[in-house]
């Protein structure tokens, strides 16, 4: 048995938790060669539950902060590649979380955690040793996530979401999957370019101009990810690039390397793939 | 991913205790969840989809009043499985609590295997004959 093993198993979290995580991905990988593997730029926060071993940064989205081992982990949008060390064997769950999310369920904007990756006690306290303990404890994924489904509804407060305005930024990006001009949507949310920008980064960690680009980002990643692979030129297209010079240009600055590259080396790999089209079109 | 291809038939079933049933399919038998969707409301799964180990899957859900499929009564279904370690299967699976209704043991046309029965019903019969 010299194959790895690689289980991965997508699920949608309880309909009332829809808006605050897009999804949860199980993974387990056992008897991979060692290696690196890039936790790429996203529209949801990173939030992830070892289930044995740990997440291992070798280096972090805001180059200050030192490497470091997580048990569990929650990490803000980023912009640029973090880099996860592995012996060959990881195992966990990620939870797609979304910015209403980190506002109903850890009490903060999005933005307060832009290139920072902690551990999850340090949000949520005693809960964060129980939501492990939960998912550790449970012998198939969908206890698991089903244990993740109470927790999680336990703990969502009425909190107050993004300002309205910028609320309505984000969802309209989102829509858009980062195809709508940002001077276009100031002139839409009513504010001046800079006063939105500067807002909106405030709440979600990321200007629009890069969350849109990360968004972009985003459905290009999803689209090589598909069974059916479109060639890169029309990956391009459909994901709002001018061409291909400028998707590359993109990955070089977002992956820190090239599609191809990308999927020589990391595909399939388990937080990366298998999202729903669903998961594209939330909060 | 599992190294099969994805499959072209899929059993669907309908279970009263779904995560419960995915336990034992899982624990018992050995399938690998890749897809789970809840329903509205409690831990009731709208679809969910489990992968054989050497090609194929299934997908099952909640009995419900939902609709045609959710309606059907569970417990009613037969499927076979193929299987190249019966042995260590048939351990593995009354190790787990399966019942037995028909122990391990080599058929006239030249299978080997055996036939079990889930906690709602179902019979699962696992053998090594592919199929002509």
């Amino acid at each position: 048995m010299d194959e790895p093993l690689v289980e991965m198993v997508t699920a949608k979290p309880q309909p009332q938790l829809n808006p605050l995580v897009a999804g949860y991905t199980g993974y387990r990988i056992e008897g991979a060669p060692p290696g690196v593997h890039r936790g790429l730029p996203s529209r949801c926060l990173t939030f992830i539950l070892t289930l044995s071993g740990t997440v291992d940064l070798a280096s972090m989205p805001d180059p200050a902060q030192p490497p470091a081992s997580f048990t569990t982990l929650i990490g803000g949008l980023h912009a640029a590649p973090t880099l996860i060390s592995h012996d060959g064997h990881q195992h966990g769950i990620q939870l797609h979380l979304t910015p209403l999310g980190a506002r109903v369920l850890l009490g903060l904007p999005a933005g307060e955690l832009a290139n920072t990756v902690i551990e999850l006690g340090t949000l949520l306290g005693p809960v964060a040793g129980e939501l492990l303990e939960r998912v550790r404890s449970a012998s198939t994924w969908t206890d698991r996530f089903g244990a993740l489904d109470q927790v999680l509804t336990k703990i969502a407060r009425q909190r107050d979401g993004p300002a309205p305005k910028l609320g309505w930024a984000w969802r309209r990006l989102a829509a858009t999957h980062g195809r709508v001009e940002v001077a276009t949507l100031a002139r839409e949310v009513g504010w001046s370019r800079r006063h939105l920008s500067a807002q909106f980064r405030r709440e979600f960690g990321l200007t629009p101009k890069v969350a849109g680009r990360v968004m972009r980002f985003e459905v290009a990643r999803h689209l090589l990810c598909a069974p059916h692979r479109p060639g890169l030129a029309d990956v391009a297209v459909r994901a709002g690039f001018y061409d291909q010079a400028h998707l590359h240009r993109e990955w070089r600055e977002l992956a820190g390397c090239t599609p191809s590259w990308w999927l020589t080396e990391e595909f399939p790999s388990v937080h990366d793939s298998r999202l729903d089209h669903e998961a594209f079109s939330t909060t | 991913m599992t190294p099969a291809s994805a499959p072209s038939i899929w059993p669907a079933l309908a279970y009263a205790d779904a995560p419960a049933a995915i336990r034992f399919l899982v624990e018992a038998f050995g399938f690998v969840e890749t897809l789970v969707v809840p329903g509205e409301g409690g831990r009731e799964i709208a679809h969910a989809e489990l992968r054989w180990s050497e090609g194929g899957g299934i997908m099952l859900g909640s009995t419900s009043d939902d609709n045609e499929f959710s309606r059907r009564k569970p417990g009613m279904s037969s499927i076979y499985v193929v299987t190249d370690a019966p042995d260590a299967l048939f351990d593995r699976a009354t190790a787990a609590g399966a019942e037995v209704v028909r122990g391990l043991r080599d058929e006239d046309y030249g299978s080997r295997g055996f036939t079990v029965r889930d906690p709602e019903g179902n019979l699962w019969s696992f053998g090594t004959y592919r199929g002509t």
